[in-house]
Protein backbone atom coordinates (compact mmCIF):
# COMPACT_ATOMS: atom_id res chain seq x y z
CA UNK A 1 0.00 0.00 0.00
CA UNK A 2 1.79 3.09 -1.22
CA UNK A 3 -0.84 5.13 0.57
CA UNK A 4 0.60 3.94 3.86
CA UNK A 5 4.30 4.16 3.05
CA UNK A 6 4.28 7.92 3.05
CA UNK A 7 2.09 8.31 6.10
CA UNK A 8 3.61 9.70 9.27
CA UNK A 9 3.71 7.49 12.35
CA UNK A 10 0.93 8.59 14.63
CA UNK A 11 1.81 9.37 18.21
CA UNK A 12 -0.56 9.79 21.15
CA UNK A 13 -0.31 9.68 24.91
CA UNK A 14 0.06 6.09 25.92
CA UNK A 15 1.68 3.97 28.59
CA UNK A 16 2.79 0.45 27.75
CA UNK A 17 4.37 -1.61 30.51
CA UNK A 18 5.30 -4.81 28.71
CA UNK A 19 6.28 -8.09 30.36
CA UNK A 20 9.94 -9.11 29.82
CA UNK A 21 10.59 -9.71 26.10
CA UNK A 22 11.70 -13.30 26.73
CA UNK A 23 8.25 -14.13 28.16
CA UNK A 24 6.26 -12.93 25.17
CA UNK A 25 4.60 -15.48 22.92
CA UNK A 26 2.58 -13.11 20.78
CA UNK A 27 3.20 -9.49 20.06
CA UNK A 28 1.47 -6.84 18.00
CA UNK A 29 3.54 -3.76 17.24
CA UNK A 30 2.48 -0.53 15.62
CA UNK A 31 -0.54 -2.29 14.15
CA UNK A 32 -2.97 -0.41 11.89
CA UNK A 33 -6.22 -1.82 10.58
CA UNK A 34 -8.45 -0.66 7.75
CA UNK A 35 -12.02 -1.44 6.79
CA UNK A 36 -11.69 -0.19 3.24
CA UNK A 37 -10.41 3.35 3.61
CA UNK A 38 -11.63 3.70 7.15
CA UNK A 39 -8.83 3.16 9.65
CA UNK A 40 -9.94 1.49 12.90
CA UNK A 41 -6.62 0.60 14.59
CA UNK A 42 -3.83 3.15 14.99
CA UNK A 43 -0.32 2.02 15.88
CA UNK A 44 -1.51 -0.54 18.41
CA UNK A 45 1.03 -2.35 20.60
CA UNK A 46 0.00 -5.54 22.41
CA UNK A 47 2.60 -7.64 24.21
CA UNK A 48 1.14 -11.01 25.22
CA UNK A 49 2.89 -12.99 27.93
CA UNK A 50 3.18 -16.74 27.51
CA UNK A 51 0.76 -18.90 29.50
CA UNK A 52 -0.88 -15.91 31.15
CA UNK A 53 -4.24 -14.19 30.69
CA UNK A 54 -4.24 -10.81 28.97
CA UNK A 55 -7.48 -8.81 29.05
CA UNK A 56 -8.53 -6.07 26.63
CA UNK A 57 -11.06 -3.52 27.82
CA UNK A 58 -12.54 -0.36 26.37
CA UNK A 59 -15.84 1.16 25.26
CA UNK A 60 -17.81 -0.31 22.36
CA UNK A 61 -16.18 0.38 19.03
CA UNK A 62 -12.73 0.98 20.51
CA UNK A 63 -11.17 -1.71 18.33
CA UNK A 64 -10.59 -4.47 20.85
CA UNK A 65 -12.53 -7.09 18.85
CA UNK A 66 -10.85 -5.90 15.67
CA UNK A 67 -7.47 -6.38 17.32
CA UNK A 68 -8.45 -9.91 18.32
CA UNK A 69 -9.65 -10.67 14.75
CA UNK A 70 -6.35 -9.41 13.43
CA UNK A 71 -4.24 -11.66 15.65
CA UNK A 72 -5.35 -14.81 13.82
CA UNK A 73 -6.21 -13.07 10.56
CA UNK A 74 -9.93 -13.84 10.70
CA UNK A 75 -10.41 -10.61 8.74
CA UNK A 76 -8.66 -11.98 5.64
CA UNK A 77 -11.89 -13.50 4.37
CA UNK A 78 -13.34 -10.05 3.91
CA UNK A 79 -12.31 -8.00 0.89
CA UNK A 80 -11.11 -4.49 1.67
CA UNK A 81 -10.01 -5.32 5.19
CA UNK A 82 -6.32 -4.97 5.78
CA UNK A 83 -3.88 -5.03 8.68
CA UNK A 84 -0.48 -3.39 8.44
CA UNK A 85 2.29 -3.34 10.97
CA UNK A 86 3.65 -6.29 12.82
CA UNK A 87 2.33 -9.37 14.57
CA UNK A 88 4.88 -11.87 15.80
CA UNK A 89 4.00 -15.32 17.08
CA UNK A 90 6.91 -17.10 18.75
CA UNK A 91 9.42 -15.23 16.61
CA UNK A 92 7.53 -15.82 13.36
CA UNK A 93 5.93 -13.03 11.41
CA UNK A 94 2.16 -13.37 11.09
CA UNK A 95 1.72 -10.49 8.64
CA UNK A 96 5.17 -10.05 7.03
CA UNK A 97 4.13 -6.59 5.94
CA UNK A 98 7.14 -4.76 4.52
CA UNK A 99 5.61 -1.31 4.62
CA UNK A 100 4.48 -1.93 8.20
CA UNK A 101 7.97 -2.98 9.22
CA UNK A 102 9.39 0.15 7.61
CA UNK A 103 6.98 2.28 9.66
CA UNK A 104 7.87 0.34 12.78
CA UNK A 105 11.54 1.08 12.16
CA UNK A 106 10.70 4.74 11.80
CA UNK A 107 9.10 4.57 15.22
CA UNK A 108 11.19 2.07 17.18
CA UNK A 109 14.58 2.23 15.45
CA UNK A 110 16.76 0.03 13.25
CA UNK A 111 16.90 -2.85 15.71
CA UNK A 112 13.55 -4.04 14.33
CA UNK A 113 14.29 -7.21 12.38
CA UNK A 114 12.81 -8.09 9.01
CA UNK A 115 11.45 -11.62 8.63
CA UNK A 116 9.87 -11.78 5.20
CA UNK A 117 7.96 -15.05 5.42
CA UNK A 118 4.28 -14.75 6.14
CA UNK A 119 2.84 -17.50 8.30
CA UNK A 120 0.54 -19.99 6.60
CA UNK A 121 -3.09 -19.35 7.59
CA UNK A 122 -3.95 -22.93 8.57
CA UNK A 123 -0.86 -23.11 10.77
CA UNK A 124 -1.74 -19.78 12.32
CA UNK A 125 -5.33 -20.85 13.10
CA UNK A 126 -4.11 -24.08 14.69
CA UNK A 127 -1.71 -22.15 16.87
CA UNK A 128 -4.08 -19.30 17.68
CA UNK A 129 -7.63 -20.49 18.46
CA UNK A 130 -10.68 -18.33 18.97
CA UNK A 131 -13.90 -18.46 21.00
CA UNK A 132 -16.65 -16.00 20.15
CA UNK A 133 -19.17 -13.96 22.09
CA UNK A 134 -22.10 -16.16 21.18
CA UNK A 135 -21.50 -19.88 21.72
CA UNK A 136 -21.05 -21.46 18.29
CA UNK A 137 -21.26 -25.24 18.70
CA UNK A 138 -21.51 -27.12 15.39
CA UNK A 139 -24.85 -28.91 14.79
CA UNK A 140 -23.36 -32.29 15.66
CA UNK A 141 -22.71 -34.40 18.74
CA UNK A 142 -20.72 -33.13 21.69
CA UNK A 143 -18.00 -35.64 20.82
CA UNK A 144 -17.85 -34.63 17.16
CA UNK A 145 -17.79 -30.95 18.01
CA UNK A 146 -14.32 -31.58 19.38
CA UNK A 147 -13.18 -34.41 17.10
CA UNK A 148 -14.11 -32.45 13.96
CA UNK A 149 -11.48 -29.78 14.45
CA UNK A 150 -8.84 -32.27 15.53
CA UNK A 151 -9.31 -34.34 12.36
CA UNK A 152 -8.58 -31.27 10.26
CA UNK A 153 -5.08 -31.12 11.66
CA UNK A 154 -4.13 -34.65 12.62
CA UNK A 155 -4.74 -38.23 11.57
CA UNK A 156 -6.07 -39.79 14.73
CA UNK A 157 -7.44 -43.29 15.37
CA UNK A 158 -10.53 -44.09 17.48
CA UNK A 159 -9.18 -44.72 20.97
CA UNK A 160 -6.69 -41.94 20.71
CA UNK A 161 -9.44 -39.55 19.63
CA UNK A 162 -11.50 -40.60 22.68
CA UNK A 163 -8.58 -39.55 24.84
CA UNK A 164 -8.19 -36.19 23.11
CA UNK A 165 -11.92 -35.47 23.44
CA UNK A 166 -11.94 -36.39 27.13
CA UNK A 167 -8.83 -34.38 27.85
CA UNK A 168 -10.22 -31.29 26.10
CA UNK A 169 -13.55 -31.59 27.93
CA UNK A 170 -11.75 -32.02 31.24
CA UNK A 171 -9.56 -28.98 30.62
CA UNK A 172 -12.69 -26.96 29.85
CA UNK A 173 -14.27 -28.30 33.08
CA UNK A 174 -17.16 -29.79 31.16
CA UNK A 175 -16.36 -33.52 31.30
CA UNK A 176 -18.37 -34.39 34.43
CA UNK A 177 -21.45 -32.73 33.00
CA UNK A 178 -21.39 -34.36 29.58
CA UNK A 179 -19.50 -37.66 29.90
CA UNK A 180 -22.74 -39.67 29.80
CA UNK A 181 -24.16 -37.92 26.75
CA UNK A 182 -21.27 -37.48 24.35
CA UNK A 183 -23.41 -38.65 21.41
CA UNK A 184 -26.10 -36.05 22.06
CA UNK A 185 -26.18 -32.80 20.11
CA UNK A 186 -24.00 -29.96 21.33
CA UNK A 187 -26.97 -27.67 20.69
CA UNK A 188 -28.86 -29.34 23.56
CA UNK A 189 -26.44 -27.96 26.16
CA UNK A 190 -27.11 -24.82 28.21
CA UNK A 191 -25.53 -21.55 27.04
CA UNK A 192 -22.76 -21.82 29.60
CA UNK A 193 -22.04 -25.43 28.71
CA UNK A 194 -22.04 -24.56 25.00
CA UNK A 195 -19.46 -21.86 25.63
CA UNK A 196 -17.25 -24.27 27.57
CA UNK A 197 -17.71 -26.77 24.72
CA UNK A 198 -16.34 -24.11 22.38
CA UNK A 199 -13.41 -23.60 24.73
CA UNK A 200 -12.86 -27.38 24.73
CA UNK A 201 -13.02 -27.38 20.94
CA UNK A 202 -10.42 -24.65 20.84
CA UNK A 203 -8.18 -26.46 23.31
CA UNK A 204 -8.41 -29.84 21.55
CA UNK A 205 -5.98 -28.77 18.84
CA UNK A 206 -3.46 -27.62 21.48
CA UNK A 207 -3.20 -23.98 20.45
CA UNK A 208 -0.49 -21.81 21.94
CA UNK A 209 -2.89 -18.91 22.21
CA UNK A 210 -6.63 -18.87 22.76
CA UNK A 211 -8.50 -15.69 21.85
CA UNK A 212 -11.82 -15.09 23.60
CA UNK A 213 -14.17 -12.36 22.44
CA UNK A 214 -16.63 -11.48 25.22
CA UNK A 215 -17.06 -15.18 26.06
CA UNK A 216 -19.27 -14.57 29.11
CA UNK A 217 -21.48 -11.75 27.92
CA UNK A 218 -24.40 -14.09 27.18
CA UNK A 219 -23.96 -16.20 30.32
CA UNK A 220 -25.62 -16.03 33.74
CA UNK A 221 -23.42 -15.44 36.83
CA UNK A 222 -23.01 -19.13 37.68
CA UNK A 223 -22.05 -20.10 34.13
CA UNK A 224 -19.72 -17.10 34.06
CA UNK A 225 -18.07 -18.25 37.29
CA UNK A 226 -17.58 -21.73 35.84
CA UNK A 227 -16.08 -20.33 32.66
CA UNK A 228 -13.74 -18.09 34.65
CA UNK A 229 -12.77 -21.04 36.78
CA UNK A 230 -11.94 -22.93 33.61
CA UNK A 231 -9.79 -20.09 32.32
CA UNK A 232 -7.97 -19.80 35.65
CA UNK A 233 -7.18 -23.51 35.50
CA UNK A 234 -5.64 -23.01 32.07
CA UNK A 235 -3.16 -20.35 33.26
CA UNK A 236 0.30 -21.86 33.11
CA UNK A 237 -0.57 -24.08 30.13
CA UNK A 238 -2.23 -21.88 27.55
CA UNK A 239 -1.90 -18.22 26.67
CA UNK A 240 -5.25 -16.45 26.72
CA UNK A 241 -6.27 -13.07 25.33
CA UNK A 242 -9.77 -12.09 26.41
CA UNK A 243 -11.89 -9.15 25.33
CA UNK A 244 -14.42 -8.17 27.96
CA UNK A 245 -16.81 -5.35 28.83
CA UNK A 246 -16.81 -6.53 32.42
CA UNK A 247 -14.03 -4.66 34.19
CA UNK A 248 -14.24 -6.88 37.23
CA UNK A 249 -13.87 -9.93 35.05
CA UNK A 250 -10.64 -8.45 33.69
CA UNK A 251 -9.51 -7.60 37.22
CA UNK A 252 -10.32 -11.11 38.46
CA UNK A 253 -8.85 -13.09 35.59
CA UNK A 254 -6.03 -11.31 33.87
CA UNK A 255 -2.39 -10.87 34.74
CA UNK A 256 -2.10 -8.04 32.21
CA UNK A 257 -4.75 -5.61 31.02
CA UNK A 258 -4.88 -3.24 28.07
CA UNK A 259 -7.25 -0.31 27.69
CA UNK A 260 -8.21 0.65 24.15
CA UNK A 261 -9.91 3.79 23.01
CA UNK A 262 -10.71 5.05 19.51
CA UNK A 263 -8.56 2.34 17.96
CA UNK A 264 -5.51 3.09 20.13
CA UNK A 265 -3.90 1.04 22.87
CA UNK A 266 -3.89 3.72 25.52
CA UNK A 267 -2.54 1.86 28.51
CA UNK A 268 -1.20 -1.62 29.02
CA UNK A 269 0.25 -3.04 32.23
CA UNK A 270 0.02 -5.51 35.11
CA UNK A 271 -3.65 -5.85 36.08
CA UNK A 272 -3.18 -5.08 39.74
CA UNK A 273 -1.57 -1.71 39.07
CA UNK A 274 -3.87 -1.07 36.14
CA UNK A 275 -6.99 -1.11 38.34
CA UNK A 276 -5.53 0.32 41.54
CA UNK A 277 -3.37 3.09 40.12
CA UNK A 278 -3.72 3.55 36.35
CA UNK A 279 -1.01 5.73 34.85
CA UNK A 280 -3.15 7.79 32.50
CA UNK A 281 -6.20 9.90 33.18
CA UNK A 282 -8.15 8.37 30.28
CA UNK A 283 -7.73 4.91 31.74
CA UNK A 284 -8.62 6.10 35.19
CA UNK A 285 -11.75 7.86 33.90
CA UNK A 286 -12.83 4.67 32.18
CA UNK A 287 -12.22 2.23 35.04
CA UNK A 288 -13.78 4.51 37.65
CA UNK A 289 -16.89 5.14 35.56
CA UNK A 290 -16.27 8.78 34.67
CA UNK A 291 -16.54 8.28 30.94
CA UNK A 292 -18.92 10.28 28.79
CA UNK B 1 -1.19 15.57 39.58
CA UNK B 2 -4.50 17.30 40.00
CA UNK B 3 -6.01 15.79 36.92
CA UNK B 4 -5.30 12.35 38.37
CA UNK B 5 -6.82 13.06 41.77
CA UNK B 6 -10.25 13.47 40.28
CA UNK B 7 -11.00 16.77 41.95
CA UNK B 8 -14.11 18.18 40.46
CA UNK B 9 -14.91 15.55 37.82
CA UNK B 10 -17.98 13.41 38.08
CA UNK B 11 -18.97 9.79 37.78
CA UNK B 12 -21.42 8.80 35.07
CA UNK B 13 -23.56 7.41 37.90
CA UNK B 14 -24.36 10.53 39.96
CA UNK B 15 -25.32 8.55 43.07
CA UNK B 16 -21.71 7.38 43.31
CA UNK B 17 -20.56 10.98 43.75
CA UNK B 18 -23.18 11.54 46.44
CA UNK B 19 -22.00 8.46 48.34
CA UNK B 20 -18.33 9.40 48.08
CA UNK B 21 -19.18 12.90 49.30
CA UNK B 22 -21.09 11.40 52.23
CA UNK B 23 -18.14 9.19 53.13
CA UNK B 24 -15.69 12.11 53.03
CA UNK B 25 -18.02 14.24 55.15
CA UNK B 26 -18.32 11.45 57.72
CA UNK B 27 -14.53 11.15 58.01
CA UNK B 28 -14.16 14.93 58.35
CA UNK B 29 -16.84 14.96 61.09
CA UNK B 30 -15.08 12.15 62.92
CA UNK B 31 -11.79 14.03 62.60
CA UNK B 32 -13.48 17.02 64.20
CA UNK B 33 -14.62 14.88 67.15
CA UNK B 34 -11.15 13.40 67.69
CA UNK B 35 -9.51 16.81 67.41
CA UNK B 36 -12.01 18.23 69.91
CA UNK B 37 -11.34 15.39 72.37
CA UNK B 38 -7.60 15.98 72.20
CA UNK B 39 -8.06 19.75 72.59
CA UNK B 40 -10.18 19.23 75.70
CA UNK B 41 -7.65 16.80 77.15
CA UNK B 42 -4.88 19.32 76.64
CA UNK B 43 -6.99 22.09 78.17
CA UNK B 44 -7.72 19.86 81.17
CA UNK B 45 -3.99 19.23 81.46
CA UNK B 46 -3.16 22.91 81.32
CA UNK B 47 -5.84 24.02 83.78
CA UNK B 48 -5.89 20.97 86.03
CA UNK B 49 -9.59 20.69 85.19
CA UNK B 50 -10.70 17.20 86.20
CA UNK B 51 -14.33 17.87 85.26
CA UNK B 52 -13.28 18.56 81.69
CA UNK B 53 -11.12 15.42 81.74
CA UNK B 54 -14.15 13.36 82.80
CA UNK B 55 -16.13 14.88 79.92
CA UNK B 56 -13.52 13.68 77.41
CA UNK B 57 -13.81 10.14 78.77
CA UNK B 58 -17.60 10.28 78.45
CA UNK B 59 -17.61 11.70 74.93
CA UNK B 60 -15.32 9.06 73.46
CA UNK B 61 -18.47 7.01 72.74
CA UNK B 62 -19.39 9.48 70.00
CA UNK B 63 -16.04 8.82 68.28
CA UNK B 64 -16.61 5.08 68.42
CA UNK B 65 -20.08 5.59 66.94
CA UNK B 66 -18.60 7.69 64.13
CA UNK B 67 -16.17 4.90 63.30
CA UNK B 68 -19.03 2.40 63.15
CA UNK B 69 -20.91 4.73 60.79
CA UNK B 70 -17.89 5.01 58.49
CA UNK B 71 -17.41 1.22 58.53
CA UNK B 72 -20.98 0.93 57.32
CA UNK B 73 -20.55 3.54 54.58
CA UNK B 74 -17.32 1.91 53.39
CA UNK B 75 -18.98 -1.49 53.22
CA UNK B 76 -21.95 -0.06 51.30
CA UNK B 77 -19.71 1.70 48.79
CA UNK B 78 -17.63 -1.41 48.19
CA UNK B 79 -20.73 -3.54 47.69
CA UNK B 80 -22.62 -1.08 45.50
CA UNK B 81 -19.84 0.43 43.42
CA UNK B 82 -16.89 -1.98 43.48
CA UNK B 83 -14.66 1.04 43.02
CA UNK B 84 -11.42 1.03 41.02
CA UNK B 85 -8.29 3.22 40.91
CA UNK B 86 -8.41 6.46 42.93
CA UNK B 87 -11.99 5.72 44.01
CA UNK B 88 -10.78 2.46 45.50
CA UNK B 89 -7.84 4.12 47.21
CA UNK B 90 -10.14 6.81 48.58
CA UNK B 91 -12.56 4.29 50.09
CA UNK B 92 -9.71 2.28 51.60
CA UNK B 93 -8.28 5.50 53.00
CA UNK B 94 -11.58 6.41 54.66
CA UNK B 95 -11.58 3.02 56.34
CA UNK B 96 -7.99 3.29 57.55
CA UNK B 97 -8.26 6.94 58.62
CA UNK B 98 -11.37 6.25 60.69
CA UNK B 99 -9.40 3.52 62.49
CA UNK B 100 -6.56 5.95 63.19
CA UNK B 101 -9.00 8.56 64.48
CA UNK B 102 -10.64 6.03 66.74
CA UNK B 103 -7.22 5.45 68.30
CA UNK B 104 -6.65 9.18 68.68
CA UNK B 105 -9.92 9.24 70.61
CA UNK B 106 -8.72 6.37 72.78
CA UNK B 107 -5.42 8.09 73.49
CA UNK B 108 -7.18 11.34 74.40
CA UNK B 109 -9.48 9.38 76.70
CA UNK B 110 -6.53 7.51 78.23
CA UNK B 111 -4.64 10.70 78.96
CA UNK B 112 -7.80 12.26 80.43
CA UNK B 113 -8.26 9.25 82.75
CA UNK B 114 -4.71 9.56 83.99
CA UNK B 115 -5.24 13.28 84.63
CA UNK B 116 -8.10 12.43 86.98
CA UNK B 117 -5.43 11.08 89.34
CA UNK B 118 -3.47 14.33 89.37
CA UNK B 119 -4.39 16.42 92.42
CA UNK B 120 -1.65 18.26 94.32
CA UNK B 121 -0.11 21.50 92.98
CA UNK B 122 3.23 19.69 92.54
CA UNK B 123 1.55 16.93 90.52
CA UNK B 124 -0.21 19.54 88.38
CA UNK B 125 3.09 21.23 87.76
CA UNK B 126 4.55 17.91 86.62
CA UNK B 127 1.53 17.30 84.35
CA UNK B 128 2.07 20.67 82.66
CA UNK B 129 5.39 19.37 81.41
CA UNK B 130 3.36 17.40 78.85
CA UNK B 131 1.92 20.62 77.44
CA UNK B 132 4.45 21.15 74.67
CA UNK B 133 4.32 17.50 73.59
CA UNK B 134 0.52 17.69 73.54
CA UNK B 135 0.58 20.90 71.50
CA UNK B 136 2.91 19.41 68.90
CA UNK B 137 0.77 16.28 68.58
CA UNK B 138 -2.34 18.40 68.27
CA UNK B 139 -0.80 20.56 65.54
CA UNK B 140 0.19 17.46 63.66
CA UNK B 141 -3.27 15.92 63.91
CA UNK B 142 -4.91 19.13 62.71
CA UNK B 143 -2.39 19.36 59.86
CA UNK B 144 -3.10 15.77 58.77
CA UNK B 145 -6.87 16.34 58.89
CA UNK B 146 -6.50 19.53 56.87
CA UNK B 147 -4.46 17.65 54.27
CA UNK B 148 -7.24 15.06 54.14
CA UNK B 149 -9.98 17.68 53.74
CA UNK B 150 -7.98 19.54 51.09
CA UNK B 151 -6.91 16.28 49.35
CA UNK B 152 -3.44 17.72 49.32
CA UNK B 153 -0.62 15.18 49.13
CA UNK B 154 2.12 17.82 49.45
CA UNK B 155 0.64 19.12 52.69
CA UNK B 156 0.39 15.52 53.85
CA UNK B 157 4.05 14.97 53.09
CA UNK B 158 5.04 18.02 55.16
CA UNK B 159 3.04 16.70 58.11
CA UNK B 160 4.60 13.30 57.72
CA UNK B 161 8.06 14.80 57.85
CA UNK B 162 7.32 16.87 60.97
CA UNK B 163 6.92 13.76 63.12
CA UNK B 164 10.53 14.03 64.28
CA UNK B 165 9.62 17.13 66.31
CA UNK B 166 7.30 15.01 68.42
CA UNK B 167 9.78 12.22 68.96
CA UNK B 168 12.33 14.75 70.11
CA UNK B 169 9.95 16.36 72.59
CA UNK B 170 8.81 12.99 73.84
CA UNK B 171 12.39 11.99 74.65
CA UNK B 172 12.92 15.28 76.49
CA UNK B 173 9.75 14.93 78.60
CA UNK B 174 10.52 11.30 79.31
CA UNK B 175 13.98 12.18 80.61
CA UNK B 176 12.73 15.05 82.77
CA UNK B 177 9.96 13.01 84.35
CA UNK B 178 12.22 10.04 84.89
CA UNK B 179 14.87 12.06 86.69
CA UNK B 180 12.13 13.72 88.74
CA UNK B 181 10.87 10.32 89.80
CA UNK B 182 14.36 9.11 90.62
CA UNK B 183 14.96 12.07 92.90
CA UNK B 184 11.58 12.12 94.58
CA UNK B 185 10.10 8.71 95.33
CA UNK B 186 6.80 10.25 96.48
CA UNK B 187 6.04 11.29 92.91
CA UNK B 188 6.45 7.78 91.48
CA UNK B 189 2.72 6.83 91.32
CA UNK B 190 1.61 10.00 89.56
CA UNK B 191 4.66 10.42 87.32
CA UNK B 192 4.32 6.80 86.31
CA UNK B 193 0.86 7.75 85.04
CA UNK B 194 2.24 10.85 83.34
CA UNK B 195 4.90 8.82 81.54
CA UNK B 196 2.16 6.63 80.09
CA UNK B 197 0.19 9.77 79.18
CA UNK B 198 3.26 11.13 77.40
CA UNK B 199 3.52 7.90 75.44
CA UNK B 200 -0.15 8.27 74.40
CA UNK B 201 0.45 11.82 73.17
CA UNK B 202 3.44 10.65 71.19
CA UNK B 203 1.20 7.96 69.71
CA UNK B 204 -1.29 10.60 68.59
CA UNK B 205 1.55 11.95 66.48
CA UNK B 206 2.00 8.49 64.97
CA UNK B 207 -1.68 8.37 64.02
CA UNK B 208 -1.37 11.77 62.39
CA UNK B 209 1.63 10.43 60.46
CA UNK B 210 -0.42 7.42 59.38
CA UNK B 211 -3.25 9.67 58.17
CA UNK B 212 -0.77 11.83 56.25
CA UNK B 213 0.73 8.70 54.66
CA UNK B 214 -2.71 7.52 53.54
CA UNK B 215 -3.59 10.94 52.08
CA UNK B 216 -0.32 10.98 50.15
CA UNK B 217 -0.86 7.46 48.84
CA UNK B 218 -4.48 8.09 47.87
CA UNK B 219 -3.72 11.10 45.72
CA UNK B 220 -0.35 10.06 44.27
CA UNK B 221 -0.62 6.24 44.37
CA UNK B 222 2.91 6.32 45.75
CA UNK B 223 3.98 5.37 49.24
CA UNK B 224 5.96 7.54 51.59
CA UNK B 225 8.71 5.51 53.17
CA UNK B 226 7.23 4.13 56.37
CA UNK B 227 9.02 5.07 59.54
CA UNK B 228 6.66 3.52 62.04
CA UNK B 229 6.29 -0.14 62.69
CA UNK B 230 3.62 0.16 65.36
CA UNK B 231 0.40 2.11 65.08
Amino acid sequence: MSLLDSEAVETYERSITAPPADNLVLEARNLDFFYGKKQTLFGVDLPVEKNKITALIGPSGCGKSTLLRTLNRIYELYPGQQATGRIILDGQDVLADKAGIARLRARDGDAVEVTPNKMDLATLRARVGMVFQKPTPFPMSIYDNIAFGVRLYKRIRGAEMDEIVERALRRAALWDEVKDKLKESGLGLSGGQQQRLCVARGLAIDPEVLLLDEPASALDPISTAKLEDTLNELVGNVTIVIVTHNLHQAARLAQHTGFMFLGRMIEFGPTEEFFSAPKLKRTRDYVTGRFG
Amino acid sequence: MDEKTGNGDRHTVAAFDVEMGGLRAAVIRMGGLAEFALANTLAALEKGDNVLAAKVVEEDKAIDAAEAEIDQLVLQTLVRRSPFADDLREVLMAHRVSGYLERVGDYAKGVARRLEQVHSPAERQAAKMLGELGARSYDMLVGALNAYAARDPQKAKQIYESDARIDEEYRRVFLVLLTQMANDAATIPVIGQLLLAAKSLERVGDQATNIAEMVYFTYTSEKLESRHTAG
